[in-house]
């Protein structure tokens, strides 16, 4: 017999997919906007992926841990957003740049609230970066991310503690600290 | 000195989880679960699943005969080639489907919009307008007024 939730999702029980919502989607959220710097992009990420669990319901029963297999699908559909966001970015500063040029405005993106922060986290390369999304955002313990990035425990845990020291360290030569 | 780091890094992971999101977007919810509706409801005779798996998008090879679709891939190809590059100029309807989503990003005075088309091939159009009723924020739009703005002459 298996996951009661996975067999409810399979069977297109619209009430399972708003209780995993209900359990998930914050996570995912804040996982997805660490990674993605940007909470547009986050909301399409779950948007999508919720969608796509739709999709792919029938799959569901076979699935043991599902809440890892849906952070591999976040963690999967991130690295393609970041691949189409580096594309869009280098199009919108060539545009900004024009339209500079042409006297007119540079792109003024909202500022996040702890900037420097921000500002640090996305100097980290990509799989840092996720191993603390996926730690602080996510909750997920570090048996849980080797298993959603394909890692064991001891290289998560360590992957993590170099990015804290990493932002330490740039903070540290950034800002006043808080 | 190692508890002095520890203590500074046990620091970072507090400012850390002070700056993670405690609400999610508003509407989200019953966006994902409109659309979910959607897909639970998309049931087509005679499939096992209720769902065809065949795609809605224009150039789905399954809609067309093979050579006709190559012939279209390549047209297809061309014409998002040509969007993409001459974007600021191209006035040409761009086909959509319900599942195509319009990301408006403004930039300065102008508002780019760009085209995720998912039941597509991936492929971005950026299109810098001036129209007024583009709200200030990033906003996704469903296709319906997607394809409203983007059939527009800007």
């Amino acid at each position: 017999m298996g996951n009661p939730l996975t067999q409810a999702l399979a069977a297109g029980d619209r009430e399972a997919f708003a209780a995993l919502y209900d359990r998930l989607a914050h996570r995912l959220f804040a996982t997805a906007r660490t990674m993605l710097a940007s909470s547009a992009e986050a909301e399409d990420v779950v948007h999508d992926l919720f969608v796509e669990l739709a999709r792919i319901r029938h799959r569901l029963p076979g699935i043991t841990d599902l809440d890892g297999y849906v952070f591999t699908m976040l963690r999967n559909a991130v690295g393609r957003r970041l691949k189409r966001q580096s594309l869009s970015r280098r199009t919108l500063d060539r545009l900004g740049r024009e339209r500079a040029d042409a006297g007119g405005f540079e792109a003024q993106p909202p500022e996040p609230p702890d900037e420097a922060l921000a500002r640090a986290l996305t100097a980290l390369p990509t799989s840092q970066r996720e191993v603390i999304a996926l730690k602080i955002d996510g909750g997920l313990t570090f048996a849980e991310i080797a298993a959603v990035i394909g890692t064991s425990a001891n290289t998560a845990a360590s992957r993590y503690r170099y990015a804290l020291e990493k932002l330490r360290t740039a903070l540290a030569t950034d800002e006043v600290p808080r | 000195m190692t508890k002095r780091l520890d203590a500074q890094l046990t620091a970072l992971e507090r400012r850390l989880e002070r700056e993670s999101p405690r609400t999610m977007p508003s509407g989200l919810r019953g966006r994902v679960l409109s659309a979910i509706d959607d897909i639970l409801h998309e049931t087509v005779p005679g499939t096992e699943s209720g769902w065809s798996g065949k795609s809605p998008c224009l150039f789905s090879a399954d809609s067309v005969p093979g050579t006709v679709f190559v012939f279209v891939s390549a047209v297809a190809a061309a014409i998002a080639v040509v969007a993409f590059s001459a974007s600021a100029i191209s006035t040409s309807p761009v086909p959509l489907t319900l599942d195509d989503r319009v990301r408006l990003t403004r930039v300065g005075d102008d508002v780019v919009a760009t085209l995720t088309a998912d039941t597509c091939t991936t492929e971005s159009v950026l299109r810098p307008s001036r129209m007024d009723d583009i709200p200030a924020h990033r906003d996704t739009l469903r296709a319906l007024d997607a394809h409203r703005i983007l059939q527009e002459p800007l």
